[in-house]
């Protein structure tokens, strides 16, 4: 049942974010050919102040601009949706079919749940793309140097743990979002604004949390944070720390929302 | 079992609100039961509670022997006062949502009524109107060969010829066995239809008989009944 509710989740989403990846794949392109390539070949023309070239110069950043633009809005957008769907899919008119489905209440949030994870990776992905298709070969060498020095540095470990950290992160981000929405659902009136503030508040104890644990633990462990050569192993300790803390909100807000999705709502 | 739904002093608080007070029911299989009281009597929370989808704050409730939830809604065949269709799929679309999500679902007996409805598979639910909406609605509904059908005010929104098509696609599209519970305050239209009647009011069942019962008690048609019962 939870692999037929992401088939469809996926399907419902993807009319959004297809187009979209189109988009600023091709404008990557467009770009490479229009302002990076001129820019990396000729710098010169740049400094040339002529009314033509002038023209030529809005000509080439107006694509560059819609670029940028589309970056942020795959992200923006991806954020939409997990809102969205969950808002409008779940809690609104659509949910008397959802949740007369023969489906648990928790695998609706699983689904949703990866669903969201797997376009926030397949936005990354895209993303990366696109960067890769707009930068210069001379340019992607330093970067990838660059990179191999600071893997080096901090360490494989490291490195492992930091995108375990990150994956968490995002994962905990969403099912507070859940959780707000379902908060604020629980009212009868003015459901968005307070799905809101119920965020905000989220928020400001998941931060005084993760404030107090990491002062606490890191001053109980006497861990310096200024001994030069201890620095990657206290990165490494503050994203254990920040990982086990993810994950113990993740299940925390997912147990809330599974709960008040199956007990408390009511559909209007 | 001879009852496919039993409840029990069931009874649902909104605050100090009582939506639901005390109602106890049994439902034999195979009837078509008429769920008739005002507005704001406490129809939909009934069946919002049957179809799990609020908790009762006392009481119990089983339907084939179960308690709202996974069990029940594989049996239940559930049409909202809402519309709850999405504007991305196609009407062949959410048959298909249907097929995979409920085995007993009927695609043949779908496309055999949209036909007669003359409504195209192919088109957007986006684009369809209020009305096309509830019939296509009312169509995924009655294609489940589902043991109990509770229908939330199934004629509430179309016009009273559709109404006729609407009642007739009830009787013939459900089974020996089956039952079906209408809620509706449109007594007149579907009281050629009913076998039995259960009258709420302000929450509590204040009459369950079987139409006969009442035609024979009283000689009066329900509507006659319903009109003086709840006189304002």
């Amino acid at each position: 049942m939870l692999a037929k509710l992401m088939k469809y989740e996926i399907k419902a989403t993807s009319r959004w974010f297809l187009p979209l990846y189109g988009t600023i794949l091709i404008f990557a392109l467009i770009n490479k050919f229009t302002f990076i390539n001129p820019l990396v070949n000729n710098p010169a023309a740049f400094n040339n102040k002529s009314f033509a070239s002038v023209i030529k110069g809005i000509m080439s950043v107006l694509p560059m601009f819609i670029f940028v633009m589309l970056f942020v809005g795959i992200f923006v957008t991806t954020l939409i949706v997990v809102i969205q769907r969950f808002y409008k899919n779940l809690l609104g008119d659509e949910g008397y079919l959802m949740f007369t489905l023969p489906v648990k209440a928790w695998q609706h949030i699983l689904s949703k749940l990866l669903v969201s994870m797997l376009w926030y990776l397949f936005s990354s992905i895209v993303a990366l793309c696109s960067i890769l298709i707009l930068i210069p070969g001379e340019t992607l060498k330093q970067i990838t140097y660059a990179l191999g020095i600071l893997i080096e540095f901090l360490g494989l470990p490291s490195v492992i743990i930091l995108v375990l950290c990150v994956v968490t992160t995002l994962i905990m981000g969403i099912l507070e979002i859940y959780s707000a929405i379902s908060l604020g659902h629980l009212f009868n009136k003015h459901k968005l604004l307070l799905s809101f503030a119920m965020y905000l508040g989220i928020s400001m104890i998941n931060q005084f949390v993760y404030s107090l644990v990491i002062f606490l633990v890191l001053g109980i462990a006497y861990i310096p944070f200024n001994a030069i050569g201890d620095i990657t192993i206290s990165f490494r300790y503050v994203l254990n720390i920040l990982t086990i803390l993810s994950v113990i909100f993740s299940v925390g807000h997912f147990c809330l929302t599974s709960y008040l999705i199956k007990r408390k709502l009511n559909l209007e | 079992m001879h009852n496919i739904l039993e409840c029990e002093n069931l009874s649902k608080y909104f605050g100090a609100a009582k939506a639901l007070d005390s109602v106890t029911l049994s439902i034999p299989k195979g009837r078509i039961v008429g769920l008739l009281g005002p507005n704001g009597s406490g129809k939909t929370t009934f069946i919002k509670i049957c179809n799990d989808l609020l908790t009762p704050t006392k009481g119990k409730i089983r339907i084939g022997g179960f308690e709202p939830g996974i069990e029940t809604k594989k049996i239940v065949s559930y049409l909202p006062e809402k519309t709850y269709l999405n504007n991305w799929m196609k009407v062949s679309e959410i048959l298909e949502f249907f097929k995979d999500f409920y085995p007993d679902f009927n695609t043949e007996k779908a496309y055999d009524m949209l036909g007669k409805l003359k409504i195209d598979a192919g088109t957007r639910l986006k684009t369809l109107s209020k009305g096309t909406k509830e019939k296509v609605q009312l169509i995924l509904v009655m294609s489940r060969e589902a043991k109990l059908y509770l229908l939330d005010e199934p004629i509430g929104g179309v016009d009273p010829a559709a109404r006729d098509y609407i009642l007739d696609t009830i009787i013939k599209n459900y089974s020996e066995n089956a039952t079906v519970i209408i809620s509706t305050h449109l007594i007149s239209d579907i009281e050629k239809i009913l076998d039995d009647i259960i009258f709420l009011k302000d929450g509590q069942v204040i009459l369950s008989k079987t139409v006969d019962e009442v035609r024979d008690e009283s000689g009066k048609s329900i509507d006659a009944l319903f009109r003086e019962v709840f006189r304002c």
